[in-house]
């Protein structure tokens, strides 16, 4: 029971977060199969976890992604994180020093921050992007390990059958 | 006696700062980045969870916390945004709201028929709207936040305690952790197969 839900619950993981990758590429192609309305309400049901400011966002048919670029970067990251965990990719290192993985994960993100702020480097939307899949990288390989052990609990917690 | 981290105090605490942080004006924009300050929250609720139990603290346990403290976020982080916009001599919220869906609007080609039909949904409505899309983002968020937090906090090992599987006869190993609370703290019952 325990094994079979934590085989299940990483493919489930990696499913909505493809809904999710997929729901911020939605807007520009909502609008260019001519649903500018439906479009916005996706546009708008980002709003709470994303700035969204056009001039920091990639653009598909001239029109921006529900979610900036760093965004879509970290939301690529856990995806592909998630995808990686359906077979069997995560490194063990993962579970053991979620901590240090982390902070390697967010390090290039801190180091472009301060490198573009600085004016050492262009504030290139790419680079954001790549820094924040590396930081999604890192938090989906620590979120996986958790997830599995969260699935195991619940599904031991619940009432054991009994012989009839 | 073993102490367990009470799990409503510490989302309380954590909801309360990081839902009043995410208020203010530019401290707030740190949520642009992935609701990163209700994640936040959920990783202070496991670290005041690990901190006040005696046992190790369950996933399921770490996950509830963070969920309850984005849930908490959301009334703290909708007062003191209210709050702080009206001391800095905003407080206009229709005019920013249409501000706002002028330039959603602006971004998608012929979505100004849209933006129409949203505005005369009005504010009030749309208040309840933006209520319900952070409550529910908050606690996903939160929750993530929670399991983040126990990995990075809990090292301490379960130590495991065997449970059978009901019609195998066989004896499986499982973690123990903070979930039985039995009279003497030992093994949770299990059905006689």
């Amino acid at each position: 029971m325990r094994a079979s839900a934590a085989r299940w619950c990483v493919p489930l993981l990696a499913l909505l977060a493809a809904v999710w990758l997929a729901l911020i590429v939605a807007p520009p192609l909502l609008s260019g199969a001519g649903r500018p309305g439906t479009a916005m309400l996706v546009k708008l049901l980002f709003a709470p976890v994303c700035h969204q400011i056009p001039e920091r966002s990639f653009h598909l048919m001239e029109t921006p992604l529900g979610v900036c670029a760093r965004c879509t970067g970290i939301y690529a990251g856990v995806f592909f994180a998630f995808l990686a965990a359906t077979f069997g990719m995560i490194p063990p290192v993962a579970r053991r020093r979620a901590g240090a993985v982390l902070l390697a994960a967010a390090a290039p993100s801190f180091l472009l921050l301060l490198l573009s702020a600085s004016g050492l480097i262009p504030d290139d939307a790419y680079l954001r992007s790549v820094a924040g899949a590396i930081l999604g990288l890192g938090a989906g390989a620590c979120l996986v390990p958790a997830f599995q052990a969260l699935c195991a609990e619940l599904t031991t917690q619940a009432p054991l059958p009994t012989g009839g | 006696m073993q102490r367990r981290g009470n799990l409503l105090t510490s989302s309380l605490a954590s909801g309360f700062i990081f839902g009043f942080l995410s208020g203010i004006p530019i401290l707030g924009a740190l949520n642009c980045a992935c609701c990163s300050l209700i994640v936040g929250a959920g990783v202070l609720t496991s670290y005041l969870l690990v901190k006040g139990s005696d046992i190790p603290v369950s996933y399921g346990r770490a996950a509830l916390g963070g969920l309850l403290a984005g849930l908490i976020a959301v009334p703290v982080y909708l007062i003191a945004s209210f709050a702080f916009s009206i001391i800095m001599g905003g407080g206009d919220f229709q005019a920013e709201f249409e501000r706002n869906l002028d330039e959603v609007a602006q971004q998608i080609p012929q979505a100004q028929e849209a933006a129409q039909v949203v505005r005369e949904m009005g504010l009030a409505l749309i208040m309840v709207f933006v209520g319900v899309l952070c409550a529910v983002f908050y606690s996903v968020f939160g929750l993530l936040g929670g399991l983040l937090g126990r990995a990075l906090f809990e090292r301490r090992t379960p130590a495991p305690v065997p449970v059978p599987e009901t019609g195998t006869g066989t004896g499986t190993m499982m973690p123990r952790d903070d979930r039985w609370q039995g009279p003497e703290g030992g093994n949770p019952p299990v059905n006689p197969s």
